[in-house]
């Protein structure tokens, strides 16, 4: 199914009435974006956005569990990459991943989301937060390798 | 904008209208893709839109399927008018019959004429999607060797009217709950369709104000022109000439013999002018893959559209430069009821398509294209069953997993993502990962077979290798695969591609071969393997550039070996090429081959 953002006629949720207008104003979205609405079909609530403006404290002590059981369910795979044909490719699990350890390309990193390709001569680290932090490194794999403070370019959100 | 009607519409308004029409059917596309259920709509994008004339002229289609959209929306409307002759603001039609102008029964075509508050009809908007189930006697839309209509069962609504003053006609909805397999995912799938065309109505109604009827009536004959024009030009530069092509599609039970085809081409560059003949071909079939007015036309003109040295926009302008000659009971022309086209746009249309690529290829150097690839193997299977998963019930979904199929062309390899003619490589392939959570369903592979055949100057596609089962569930395949007797052909002394192939994988293990067209049962832990052709190649394979081979050495696509033994390219230790011996291994392949061809003759 497919996603919508709906803005929230109130702030407070008091009674059914309420729930009752949001479901109305879901479908009066759904009516403006794509024409159409489909009132007997049920709705569900996937995400709550909002913006919200406090203090954040130093956030050093967060981080999201590892799987000790994911990392044993590695395998590998035969994956193509272009300029370095067909490789022996690592598929590990998201789940698995030691916080802060880097891990080399040719690599696979799957979630239940999504699935990473990292390329040889690139690699990957999970963060505390629970992103994958990706270095696409550089031409050479060994000039990357002895300067493991290259700048990344890119964080994935993968948990 | 300006709006003198004593002046033609420059050049600067042509382009401005052009782009606002296009992000109407853009839109029309997004609210298909955005709002439908099943994945082979909002995944694979097996759908098109388009905008007609009140004249019922195709003037603008979205970047979509050709066997969608050249022919067929144009033949749709005006049946609309001869059957409703009294068009109000708020009618909708389904239109999916293919004795009357759909592609085939499985395309569900929503037409919805746009009338202004003068309440004159303006437009008409369609959006056409390939619907996962279309009620057929077995679980599948492309039911290959369906005797007739009847054995078909596909439900057939020629021109219906489901919404009258923009409320959707109940007794319709009740009729496809009980006919049409998932009933809650066609529901979904079929307002998805509906607000497409709503979507597309809402944005005209919006210009027709802002522009006035009048500026748009000139901007289209004003469009047609430039794109008659554009047209001729295009064929000017392309050589003159007639060829037949005649090719075959494999047996299948109701045709023991395969089903040929002739494709007779002529193209007159002096009156810029392109004639494309099917009419000297068998009479209907008592199987699924007689075409429709719709596809032999539409599929005809997508292989000319595809060898054009330029591009130009399909709509009723350009088309008005091509004469694609069909006749009333025929297996490549006009279907006669109860004839069964429930492959209509796949199987024989791809083989006509083709045919004329083939044809341009022919007729010179520089031309047209080899053979793309064979369809429907089971890597694009109908997969149905009951997901156990949290109790989600039956499912049924048209996969579109990997099949590469692009040929080789006059400056290019094959493409990976061609798929067919008629889709025009903008058919997409599934997610795998998506694919896995919407079905209980496992791909287990999904690879380019390596160092496959298609050589050429420019080669074609390498084929695919798919290999995909349930997971805790049956599941019910059913596929139609061409090209496992008939590889599909080389041309200008390109070689072939490989052919097709289907197996399934035991529990233990054991590969059993299967029929090329196929109802398999597949229990847990079993798996269906699908391998697929890839595309022809174009030109000799001795006149590849060496360097391209050496990159293919590379990249494994090719190995050492065939690059000596077909490409008469000789590599060295580091895979540099060996310039000396490369010449001397080519001049001894040439005059081997030249040797082969005089014996012959």
């Amino acid at each position: 199914m497919w996603e919508i953002e709906v803005p929230l006629p109130v702030a407070r949720f008091d009674g059914p009435e309420d729930v009752a207008a949001l479901e109305q104003a879901f479908h009066a979205v759904h009516e403006e974006l794509f024409a159409f609405s489909d009132p007997d079909s049920a709705i569900e609530i996937v995400a709550w956005r909002a913006q919200v403006r406090c203090r954040l404290r130093a956030a050093t002590d967060v981080s999201t569990p590892v799987d000790p059981e994911a990392a044993t369910a590695d395998r590998v795979r035969e994956a193509y990459f272009s300029g370095s044909g067909t490789l022996a490719t690592p598929v590990r699990r998201f789940a698995g991943l030691a916080v802060g350890e880097r891990f080399a390309g040719p690599l696979i990193v799957e979630s239940p989301v999504t699935t990473v390709v990292v390329p040889p001569g690139a690699a990957v680290q999970r963060l505390p937060s629970g992103s994958l932090l990706l270095d696409p490194g550089r031409a050479d794999a060994a000039a990357a390798d002895a300067t493991p403070d290259a700048t990344p370019i890119h964080e994935t959100e993968a948990a | 904008m300006t709006d003198d009607p004593t002046r033609p519409l420059d050049g600067l308004q042509l382009a401005l209208i052009t782009n606002r029409l296009e992000a109407i059917v853009g839109a029309m596309m997004n609210t298909l893709q955005r709002s439908a259920r099943s994945a082979i709509m909002n995944v694979a994008r097996d759908f098109s839109c388009g905008v007609l004339t009140a004249d019922d002229e195709i003037l603008t289609v979205a970047e979509s399927l050709p066997c969608h959209t050249f022919s067929g929306p144009d033949i749709q409307a005006r049946y609309m008018k001869t059957v409703h002759p009294e068009l109000r603001r708020g009618d909708a039609f389904l239109h999916n019959s293919p004795y009357h102008g759909n592609s085939h029964a499985a395309d569900w075509c929503i037409l919805a004429p746009v009338i202004d508050d003068a309440g004159v009809h303006r437009f008409t908007v369609f959006a056409k999607a390939h619907v996962a189930d279309c009620g057929n006697s077995i679980p599948t839309t492309f039911y290959a060797d369906a005797a007739d209509v009847y054995q078909e069962g596909a439900l057939i609504f020629p021109c219906t009217k489901v919404q009258s003053e923009y409320e959707v006609v109940d007794d319709f909805v009740r009729q496809c709950e009980v006919r049409i397999r998932v009933p809650k995912m066609w529901h979904g799938d079929f307002l998805a369709i509906l607000g497409s065309t709503r979507t597309g109505e809402r944005r005209l109604l919006e210009l027709l104000d802002e522009l006035g009827p009048d500026t748009l009536k000139r901007y289209e004959s004003a469009w047609f022109d430039y794109c008659e024009d554009r047209m001729a030009n295009a064929i000017g530069e392309l050589p003159a000439g007639t060829a037949r092509i005649s090719l075959a599609h494999d047996p299948l039970p109701g045709a023991p013999d395969g089903v040929p085809l002739n494709m007779d081409l002529a193209v007159d560059p002096e009156a810029a002018r392109i004639v494309i003949d099917l009419t000297d071909n068998l009479d209907c079939q008592p199987v699924g893959l007689n075409l429709t007015e719709a596809t032999a036309t539409s599929n005809a003109m997508a292989g000319i559209f595809s060898s054009l040295p330029y591009q130009v926009p399909p709509n009723a302008g350009s088309f008005r430069r091509i004469d694609v000659r069909l006749r009333e009971n025929c297996v490549v022309g006009i279907p006669r009821h109860p004839a069964s086209c429930s492959a209509a746009t796949t199987n024989l249309a791809e083989t006509l398509g083709k045919s004329v690529a083939m044809g341009m290829a022919k007729l010179g150097e520089g031309f047209g294209m080899a053979e793309i690839g064979k369809v429907l193997p089971p890597a694009m299977g109908v997969i149905s069953g009951v997901d156990p998963r949290e109790g989600r019930g039956p499912f049924i979904n048209f996969l579109c997993l990997l099949v590469t199929n692009g040929a080789g062309a006059p400056y290019a390899d094959g493409w990976l993502t061609v798929i067919g003619v008629g889709v025009a490589g903008l058919q997409l392939h599934d997610s795998v990962e998506i694919d896995e959570m919407k079905y209980p369903i496992e791909v287990r592979r999904q690879v380019i077979i390596l160092d496959s055949v298609s050589a050429g100057r420019f080669r074609g596609a390498l084929g695919a290798y798919v290999e995909y089962g349930p997971v805790g569930t049956r599941l019910e395949v059913i596929y139609m695969s061409d090209g496992t007797k008939t590889a599909p052909l080389g041309v200008r002394g390109g070689q072939p591609g490989a052919r097709a192939g289907q197996r399934k994988r035991l529990v233990g293990g054991e590969l059993v071969e299967l029929e090329a067209h196929g109802r398999v049962v597949l229990e847990p832990g079993e798996t269906i393997i699908s391998l697929s052709t890839g595309g022809g190649g174009y030109g000799s394979p001795l006149e590849r550039d060496p360097l391209s081979v050496r990159k293919d050495v590379r990249e494994g696509w090719v190995s050492r070996e065939r690059a000596a033994e077909v490409y008469g390219v000789a590599l060295d230790v580091d895979d540099e090429v060996e310039p000396e011996e490369t010449r001397e291994l080519r001049e001894r392949l040439a005059a081997a081959a030249g040797a082969i061809g005089a014996v012959a003759s």
